[in-house]
């Protein structure tokens, strides 16, 4: 028995052996050509790029055949995605990848394939690509373009030529339409900001890189049944925040973003126009013809309190219509013990029947009550049929368009003088803001989405400096706002309005 | 050694023995119907007392109480009626003035069903709660259910029940408590009753809401008063209340 089994052991072990014999075979073997791809390691960002950039890549590669026979398929996709993915993209099938961003920021893995078709043999090679957002601070003209849907467009600095165009649509799948306003906030209790479209009906909120956050209905706690925003403000602390829409003021009870804004005040009023400065509130109620203050603590629109002093009727000024109710001064300003004396809002109204313009002037005390110091009328020429008006940030001058010629109104000396005229007629004028050293206004062609931005430098006299145009934009469509985006949180307190 | 052999066969018997095939037995305990645990705690028990009010629904003259039933046995290709019994012991409520048996029964092909009972808005609920109890009864078609989930009691008013945190939570949102403030806040919320999460989560479906959202309902509410007080709006063709809005008192209602 001993003897049958190391009998048996030593046959299986020479059996064993066998398996060890190399088959030589007899088939026909062809060489195979080699394709190989070089070129960096796998890392995400071994290309940047901003948006609308053209990313650009020269693979390095080998093959030992016909190299003109090769096929070449590039591929962008998130680095998350499945292979069953129908995000992924076909972007190109040049032998280099010449490729212009329209995606959203973020990591993205560009994907080249190399197929060899007589052998169907497939090469990849992975590269990682980092698209970083573009307009992060600039100039957000909101346009509509020809075939009437909107987008934004950014002006990087405006002593350069840069426009990054198409911000919205390139980081977004739907179309912007009936947009009325941009607004940016950036405050200290949000410093990343975020960038508010109003619309006819409706609006948006976009991330810094434009991309959609959430839509209009969640502005408010309680949804208003018209959503029809035409102010959004917010000081740069963060703590007094105020939305206008439909005619009715809401405020927020916290502070954090993105906001969310309460029932609306009560009160018998349809505010027009609403002068907000900090935790002041002063409102035209266009249904009854009169200025009212809102009272964030009572949650109520309020009169306010007639004075001895008043020089007009605070709470009814007759058959006419408010076109613009400003200081002049800065947009951050807020009347206080300090600046009371110089804080003077002024509303500007037609008289619906006459068409005459009237400039009603409130004063503060130094206890910050407030009363009617002044009514005017208006005389200067032009002054009534003007397109587009935007109060100084420095001097008592109310900047405003007529026809093809900026104008420039003294408040104080009730005198008009033109400061520009543009040499075309087809024009009009549908936007003036300033910062208090420079005049920004839009300019669109008659009958045509097609419109331009300029921006003139102010002198000491609120007259443009050289008599010329600091800098030209062209090529937006139809300019609607423009409204300057900052990429850090504006404490200087000098801004655009 | 032989007995060890033998042992090994006689193991190897039994084991076939386990691999007899056993016969499935089916439920043979008749078709039976109880109410339904309405709660996902399976080790919760059984809760028969259920309420409702009739405060704060504005014209609302009628209410159908849906109970639902659980089936225990076989489902039917028919409509199964449910047999639904007073317990007249413990209900103050008459039939027909106070309250009436609806429709009660085991859909086709369901395992679950109902027992409606209708509720009825009376003048005597303003001050009175009533009370039915309903049995679940045998029938031709179904016999009793789990002993314990047979009964359940409705009670149902017509007042409004102040909630339990109203002086210590609520009151920094909404102020004095009164009836009269009471139902205004859920006829303008549109909503039954209104807790605070003290202590819990929020839980908008079962009415209970954190102090943020207190404190949104607080605004809107202050600001709809105002304007309801002031004619700036009208009221809403169901609103059941009279502006300048005054509380039981005669006192002015307000939200601080």
């Amino acid at each position: 028995m001993k003897l049958l089994k190391q009998y048996g052991f030593y046959i299986m072990l020479i059996l064993l052996q066998f398996s060890c014999y190399k088959d030589k075979g007899n088939y026909d073997i062809t060489p195979v050509d080699k394709i190989s791809i070089g070129g960096p390691a796998y890392n995400q960002e071994n290309f940047q790029v901003q948006q609308q950039d053209t990313l650009k890549i020269d693979p390095v590669y080998t093959f030992t055949g016909d190299s003109t026979k090769l096929k070449f398929k590039w591929y962008i996709m998130r680095p998350t995605v499945r292979p069953t993915d129908t995000t992924i993209r076909l972007i190109s099938t040049e032998p280099t990848l010449r490729y212009k961003v329209q995606n959203p920021t973020g990591g993205y893995t560009v994907q080249l394939s190399i197929e060899d078709p007589s052998t169907e043999i497939v090469r990849s090679r992975t590269y990682g690509v980092s698209v970083r957002l573009r307009g992060a601070q600039g100039f957000m003209v909101l346009n509509t373009k020809v075939d009437n849907s909107q987008d934004i467009d950014v002006i990087i600095d405006n002593t350069k030529p840069d426009i990054y165009f198409g911000l919205f649509s390139s980081n977004n799948t739907f179309k912007l339409t009936d947009a009325t306003k941009l607004t940016h906030l950036i405050p200290l209790t949000n410093p990343t900001g975020l960038v508010y479209v109003m619309r006819k009906n409706g609006g948006y909120t976009l991330r810094p890189n434009f991309e959609l956050l959430q839509s209009a209905e969640y502005w408010f706690f309680d949804a208003p049944e018209k959503i029809q925003p035409t102010r959004i403000y917010q000081d740069a602390f963060g703590m007094n925040n105020y939305m206008l829409n439909n005619g009715k003021i809401h405020s927020t009870r916290a502070n954090n973003a993105p906001l969310i804004f309460t029932y609306h005040a009560s009160g018998d009023y349809a505010a027009s126009h609403a002068l907000l400065m900090s935790t002041y509130a002063f409102l035209f109620d266009a249904k009854n013809k009169q200025f009212l203050r809102y009272n964030k603590a009572a949650g109520r629109v309020m009169s306010i309190i007639k004075n001895p002093e008043d020089k007009f009727d605070i709470s009814n000024i007759g058959d006419r219509s408010v076109f613009l109710f400003d200081h002049t001064m800065q947009p951050s300003t807020a009347p206080s013990a300090a600046n009371f004396a110089q804080v003077k809002p002024i509303a500007y109204a037609k008289d619906n029947v006459t068409k005459r313009v009237y400039a009603y002037k409130i004063g503060f005390f130094r206890s910050l009550a407030t009363y009617a110091e002044s009514v005017t009328e208006v005389t200067a020429p032009s002054f009534a049929e003007g397109t587009v008006y935007v109060n100084s940030s420095r001097s008592p001058l109310t900047y405003y368009a007529h026809k093809n010629s900026l104008y420039v109104y003294d408040i104080q000396n009730n005198a008009v003088r033109e400061i520009y005229k543009f040499p075309r007629t087809d024009i009009s004028i549908d936007l003036l803001k300033t910062n208090g050293d420079q005049l920004l206004v839009g300019v669109n062609t008659l009958g045509k989405n097609e419109g331009e931005v300029y921006f003139f430098r102010l002198n000491a006299a609120g007259s443009i400096a050289n008599d010329t145009y600091l800098s030209k934009y062209a090529g937006f469509g139809k300019v609607v706002d423009v409204e300057y985006k900052y990429n850090t949180v504006n404490m200087s307190g000098v801004a655009w309005k | 050694m032989k007995i060890f052999k033998l042992l090994i066969l006689l193991l190897a018997v039994v084991s076939l023995g386990a691999c007899k095939k056993e016969e499935v037995g089916f439920y043979e305990g008749g078709d039976r119907v109880h109410f339904k645990k309405l709660t996902t705690n399976t080790n919760a028990s059984y809760n028969e007392n259920r309420a409702y009010t009739f405060a704060g629904k504005g014209s609302l003259m009628t209410y159908d109480f849906v109970l639902p039933v659980n089936l225990m046995g076989r489902v039917a290709a028919t409509d199964r009626p449910i047999q639904v019994e007073v317990d007249k012991e413990k209900t103050n409520a008459i039939e027909g003035v106070d309250f009436k048996i609806g429709p009660a029964m085991i859909p086709a092909n369901a395992n679950e069903g109902y027992i409606t009972i209708t509720l009825l808005n009376t003048e005597a609920l303003e001050t009175v709660v009533k009370t039915v109890r309903v049995k679940v009864a045998e029938s031709a078609d179904f016999k009793l259910g789990i002993a314990s989930q047979l009964y359940t009691t409705i009670s149902f008013y017509n007042f409004m029940v102040k909630p339990v945190d109203w002086e210590t939570r609520m009151r920094i949102y909404f102020g004095d408590y009164s009836k009269v403030k009471h139902e205004f806040i859920l006829f303008q919320l549109g909503i039954p009753e209104i807790n605070i999460a003290n202590g819990v989560p929020e839980d908008k479906d079962n009415h209970i809401y954190s102090g943020s959202t207190l404190a949104y309902f607080q605004l809107r509410l202050r600001s709809k008063l105002d304007d309801l007080n002031n004619k700036v709006i009208a009221p809403a063709p169901s609103d059941p209340f009279t502006y300048p809005l005054k509380d039981e008192k005669g006192n002015t209602v307000v939200f601080p």
